[in-house]
């Protein structure tokens, strides 16, 4: 799961598309593009808003990746970083319209048969409206362990936090979400 | 022991993500805590197939890698040029570093003089005095090279971005303005630094001309007026900078028989030259020649 398990492979590729090679880019694209886009939609929750940020920061990437360096924080660190910023970016610019598209229109979900296709959707719609309900710490969090695929301790490195700390808010996060995706019994069931 | 329950729950909560463990094998390894650990790993499993499910769509990871790789190479084009325009400026910069104190005491002697040769000049010229100036400055290099090569750079990231937005069907009115905004201050750079420079703006122009006015076919009535202005201001960049060979003719052999001489105008719908005709001959990266039939 985590994108640091072929680290050495993983800066060979980083190296080849710094260097220009077409290849390593189109490689980079492929890992990446679904995590950034999962991150991105676990934080807006707008599948449009994620197509349209996912391409915006990957043109970002090409446009400052000649001017990445390994130092303490992996690729991925650094690509998510300009992933959040474009997020951050995203909300400034949309202010207090407080526009939001139905999560679940143009969601691709893989191999799934109608019936389990609808579960899905709903489940999904449901966790997601649930996630954007969060506070923005607990939010991050979600999206960067299950969205962008992160461990704890890139979760940690990402968010500029301890990793206790992420621990924690992991916690809370799932805590909470738990209490708002839980079914909840209807009218007749409370009298009963 | 909160601290360590939530220990406990990432470590139960990593091994089930990376497939090393399920719930019950988590809950018998605690069975203390299952009560408390249950809910919450059942719910991490909820959130967790939610994602797994949920890929972008694949039209946009096929056509968007195509796009990314394009755009890779457009932009080496671009930063190659510009690279080029800013070595020379470089070695100039490194010039004047060494030789500041010399010039520091030359340029104060000859002020002196160039003050009254400048007082006598005026008292009798019949030009005005903003013509002197833009004369001064183009002659001297200022606003300078490296002003020049920011210009440059800029001018050319804007035109691979709405390029890259025609790709996509996306070229809004604020792209159009900015376009036309760079091209005015690449117009305002001064005179390209070198035979080299002057030959890459060249292309650039071109290529630029070439693109919007294919572009204008395909946008909505209200951009068109949009689209004739930077086809104006390219225009006039072109006479700015001094660049002769533009709009660049078309290629013997190639069907083309015109080349667009003046920019659709707003009022009828744009129609540009067959769809072989020159706008298509200016220099332009390969794989960004779908630009111009949309995306």
């Amino acid at each position: 799961m985590s994108p640091n398990s072929d680290a050495h492979g993983e800066r060979l590729v980083v190296d080849a598309a710094r260097a220009g090679s077409d290849a390593a880019l189109s490689e980079l694209y492929t890992l990446y593009f679904p995590r950034v886009y999962r991150y991105i939609l676990a934080r807006t929750g707008n599948s449009y808003d994620a197509e349209d940020l996912t391409e915006e920061v990957f043109m970002k990437v090409l446009e400052a990746i000649e001017r990445f360096e390994w130092r303490e924080a992996p690729f991925s660190a650094w690509l998510f970083r300009i992933a959040h910023n474009a997020v951050i970016s995203q909300r400034r610019k949309d202010g207090a319209r407080g526009r939001s598209a139905p999560l679940t229109e143009g969601l691709a979900l893989d191999h799934q048969g109608p019936d389990e296709l609808v579960e899905s959707r709903l489940a999904l719609r449901d966790i997601m409206d649930a996630a954007q309900k969060l506070p923005e710490a607990q939010r991050q969090v979600i999206a960067f362990r299950f969205g962008a695929g992160f461990s704890v301790a890139e979760t940690a490195r990402a968010m500029n936090k301890g990793e206790g700390n992420v621990k924690v808010i992991q916690h809370k996060a799932i805590a909470k979400l738990r209490e708002m995706v839980r079914p909840k019994p209807n009218a007749y069931e409370e009298k009963v | 022991m909160k601290r360590r329950f939530e220990e406990i729950l990432e470590e139960c909560l990593s091994a089930q993500l990376e497939g090393r463990r399920s719930v019950e094998e988590s809950l018998s390894l605690y069975p203390s805590l299952a009560l408390e650990l249950e809910p919450l790993l059942r719910t991490a499993e909820n959130i967790s197939d939610a994602f797994e499910g949920l890929n972008p769509p694949s039209h946009l990871l096929d056509r968007g890698r195509l796009r990314f790789v394009a755009s890779a190479t457009e932009i080496r084009q671009a930063r190659h040029i510009a690279r080029g325009v800013r070595g020379f400026n470089r070695s100039r910069k490194g010039w004047r570093v060494r030789h500041w104190g010399m010039l520091g005491s030359g340029v104060a002697a000859a002020a002196g003089v160039m003050l009254l040769g400048a007082a006598i000049l005026l008292a009798g010229a019949n030009d005005d005095a903003s013509d002197s100036r833009v004369g001064i400055s183009s002659d001297t290099g200022s606003p300078g090279r490296a002003q020049f090569a920011a210009n440059f750079e800029e001018f050319r990231s804007q035109l691979n971005h709405v390029k890259l937005r025609a790709l996509q069907g996306r070229v809004g009115p604020a792209d159009l303005e900015s376009l036309r905004d760079v091209t005015s201050q690449l117009a305002d750079s001064g005179q390209p630094p070198d035979a080299e420079s002057r030959q890459k703006v060249e292309e650039a122009l071109n290529e630029q001309y070439a693109f919007v006015f294919d572009l204008a076919d395909e946008l909505p009535e209200e951009q068109v007026s949009q689209a004739q202005d930077v086809l104006i201001t390219t225009q006039k960049a072109a006479d700015d900078l001094g660049i002769a060979n533009f709009p660049s003719p078309p290629t013997p052999g190639d069907g083309a028989t015109e080349t667009p001489k003046e920019p659709p105008t707003p009022t009828d719908t744009p129609t540009p030259p067959e769809e072989t005709a020159a706008p298509t001959e200016a220099p332009s990266p390969t794989p960004t020649a779908p630009a111009q039939t949309g995306g």
